[in-house]
């Protein structure tokens, strides 16, 4: 019975999603809305990885944006300079980013906290920096563009890459959810509690720091792929503070530690400046407030609001069912 | 300053789009635009209220100039012309999202923007992807243009064209020892090398060059270097608030050599920060003043939007906006608008664009053109573009520089 919850928990949210996501496109009429839809894909992936690293995993990371680029430059260099086909380019960009994360994580998963935090930042700043000043190789503010993809001649239009996009989110929720429903998840969140106190209960803990740091900034560099992809463009504002900035918002907005936040955050972040723009020169100060009123009313973003409303209106149904029987067991 | 976009009749955003967008509902009656009879539109993405702000809302305002010029004139064939406008705030992901909005929900027929370099580079893909006249305004990072992108323009010039026309300057008021000093982000560093080649080019010596850290606060051991290496002239490629780092360090270790700081001192953060220490500086800019309409022009901005320092960013989105109308009102453009074509309205709208490739605006010296061509879609060209003007005033004023007054020792 208890297998069957857990199957149905991690399997649940992940197909609903997968249904709904399939059926957007039909609502679309513009490629608009479609690019927006393919970003909150995105940055779920980028956000997710983010989630396990630190909503679970309780380590910080303000590198991210450094592997996302990592990736979209591998990929992209790998296809485009080297001429790679994509089924070649796409595992050798993420494993660059396993190898990349790997090399730094060794040193840097000893710090905690800010340290961490500052120390993973500088890969991010660094990253900008080579990507801005390496000219030659990288193309320098300008970028580089990213050819369309075709398989069998067939160009692949954004519809299809839509799906593709919705197929991978769903399967890195799926991955993310089987983590945390099973003994990984609980290893991830000992560390998050206290790092010696897990130690103790046998939990190797720089094993599954590294293990976890390796796995977001794959998932990091899977998100960069697909951006490059959906922008046509890969520039040095991929490891630039607006993307550690959306992350953050994301995890704010979205709720960190939660199943599906990255994704609640990652369509506020993405549809509310679209909104926003009929408030003319007013929208950044109304979107700034907005962001601080979730901080103060919701410090467990959208996820955690969710299960609150969720229990106020299952407290309401079942009271007067309650009052009722009281009274009824009152009547002589 | 932008307070038209609300009061203006024909600036119109579309607010029912988009709540469609937030609810991501009912979203399939986007229809084509019909165009006989309706405005025709034109997307303005730019950042208005990022770290470039100053540069998007300057050439906004002049961009809303030439469309009310001639709205006022009764239109295209008696079509008035809508403008769209959206924020980027420096954001390459959200200002490309902007542009595909334009292109696909707006239905418009050519962007104009990009000051900063990565949302303006961002825009490039989207105008190649949906087949739209794409006008770059001021972001001069060289390779922008290198790319195969048949519907971009950029309208400003390049980052080595300003420092080839510092260079000659320098060459031609007699200077021999000249300092470079920059920061090192890539537009101070690729400005330095292109100076610097320039410079060797003329035979002129660079006698010390310093790269410094944006963020820097403290710049007196580079501008220490500079005063041990007696340069009789300082050249400086910063950004604005490292630029102002820069004067002030120079006033306070007393070097009172010429010094000549690129175009970011265009900007009134700089000089404002900088105060008195920026008093004297040259600056390249390629708005003359001593031109009549170039003057009116001014004249027209500071009435409506008020006083503004004639900079290169008004004029930008200015001359963006005519080459647009220009092309507008071409018969390829009409008769493909008249057939509501949106997609063949913008190809000729791209074909007349360079077909007028050497349109004469506001930008550069008397008689001077633009040079866009099917190969070539960077407009400005290399002779007779750039104007240098001086610092007055604290900071607060631009004027007409005296070269006469600009020489070595002076």
């Amino acid at each position: 019975m208890k297998n069957a919850n857990t199957v149905r928990s991690m399997l649940g949210g992940p197909a609903l999603i997968l249904l709904i996501g399939a059926l957007v496109p039909l609502l679309l009429t513009s490629g608009f809305h479609l690019r927006l839809v393919s970003i909150i894909c995105i940055y779920t992936i980028l956000c997710t990885g983010f989630n396990l690293l630190y909503g679970y995993a309780g380590q910080i990371s303000m590198g991210q944006q450094g592997f996302f680029a990592l990736g979209a430059y591998g990929f992209t260099l790998l296809m485009a300079t080297a001429g790679w086909s994509f089924s070649a380019a796409l595992p050798a960009a993420l494993v660059i980013c396993a190898v990349v994360a790997l090399l730094i994580g060794i040193p840097l998963l000893r710090l905690r906290s800010h340290y961490l935090a500052m120390a993973t930042l500088c890969f991010g700043l660094v990253f900008a920096g080579v990507a801005s000043r390496w000219i030659e190789f990288t193309g320098g503010t300008a970028g580089m563009m990213v050819p369309s993809l075709k398989f069998a001649g067939h160009i692949v239009s954004r519809t299809e890459l839509y799906y593709a996009l919705l197929l991978l989110m769903v399967l890195v929720l799926l991955l993310q959810n089987f983590i945390v429903s099973t003994h990984m998840g609980r290893a991830l969140m000992s560390l998050r509690g206290d790092e010696t106190a897990a130690q103790s209960l046998g939990v190797n803990v720089t094993a599954w720091k590294l293990r976890i740091f390796v796995l977001s900034a794959v998932l990091a560099g899977l998100a960069g792929i697909a951006s490059a992809l959906v922008s046509r463009q890969v520039n040095p504002s991929f490891s630039e503070f607006p993307i550690l900035v959306s992350i953050l918002t994301i995890a704010v907005v979205g709720g960190l530690g939660t199943r599906y936040g990255a994704l609640l955050g990652a369509c506020v972040v993405v549809i509310a400046p679209q909104g926003l723009t009929a408030f003319g020169e007013s929208e950044t100060v109304i979107y700034g407030v907005c962001l601080l009123l979730f901080l103060m009313f919701m410090p467990h973003g959208l996820s955690g609001l969710f299960p609150t409303l969720f229990r106020r209106l299952r407290r309401k149904a079942v009271a007067p069912a309650i009052g009722a029987a009281q009274a009824g067991e009152a009547k002589p | 300053m932008n307070n038209a976009l609300h009061r203006d009749p024909f600036v119109v955003r579309t607010p029912s789009t988009t709540w469609r967008a937030i609810l991501l509902c009912v979203l399939a009656s986007m229809g084509s635009a019909t165009w006989a009879g309706q405005p025709l539109k034109l997307c303005y993405v730019d950042d208005r209220s990022g770290v470039a702000a100053d540069t998007g809302i300057q050439s906004f305002n002049g961009f809303q100039i030439a469309v009310s010029e001639v709205n006022d004139a009764g239109g295209i064939n008696g079509q008035k012309v809508e403008v769209v406008a959206y924020d980027g705030k420096t954001d390459p992901e959200l200002t490309a999202t902007f542009a595909s909005r334009c292109a696909e929900d707006d239905g418009a027929l050519a962007i104009i923007g990009g000051n900063p370099a990565a949302p303006a580079a961002a825009m490039i893909p989207i105008a190649s992807e949906y087949e739209i006249p794409y006008l770059m305004l001021s972001a001069g990072t060289d390779n922008l243009t290198d790319m195969p992108a048949p519907f971009h323009f950029r309208v400003g010039p390049r980052n080595s064209q300003d420092a080839a026309a510092i260079a000659e300057l320098v060459a031609k008021q007699g200077f021999k020892r000249v300092a470079l000093i920059n920061n090192s982000l890539p537009f101070g560093t690729d400005s330095a090398h292109a100076a610097e080649a320039a410079l060797k080019a003329s035979g002129i010596t660079v006698v010390i060059q310093q790269t410094y850290d944006i963020n820097a606060t403290d710049l007196s051991p580079q501008i220490g270097r500079l005063r041990s290496a007696n340069p009789d002239v300082v050249i400086v490629f910063p950004y604005a608030a490292d630029g102002a780092r820069v004067l002030r360090t120079l006033q306070q270790q007393g070097m009172s050599v010429p010094r000549v700081v690129a175009r970011s001192a265009l900007l009134s953060t700089l000089r404002d920060l900088a105060g008195d220490a920026s008093d004297g500086v040259l600056i390249p800019n390629t708005v003359d003043m001593q031109r009549a309409d170039v003057k009116q022009f001014f004249d027209s901005y500071g009435a409506r939007f008020g006083e503004a320092q004639p900079t290169m960013y008004p004029v930008l989105g200015y001359d963006a906006a005519k080459m647009v109308l220009k092309a507008l009102a071409e018969p390829d453009v009409q008769k493909a608008l008249a057939q509501d074509e949106l997609a063949d309205a913008r190809v000729a709208i791209r074909d007349a664009l360079v077909r007028n490739g050497n349109y004469q605006g506001l930008q550069g010296r008397a008689g001077a053109t633009y040079q866009f061509s099917a190969e070539r879609h960077h407009g400005p060209p290399d002779q007779n573009w750039f104007v240098f003007v001086a610092v007055t005033d604290k900071g607060k004023h631009l004027v007409a520089a005296d070269l006469s007054t600009f020489k070595p020792g002076s």
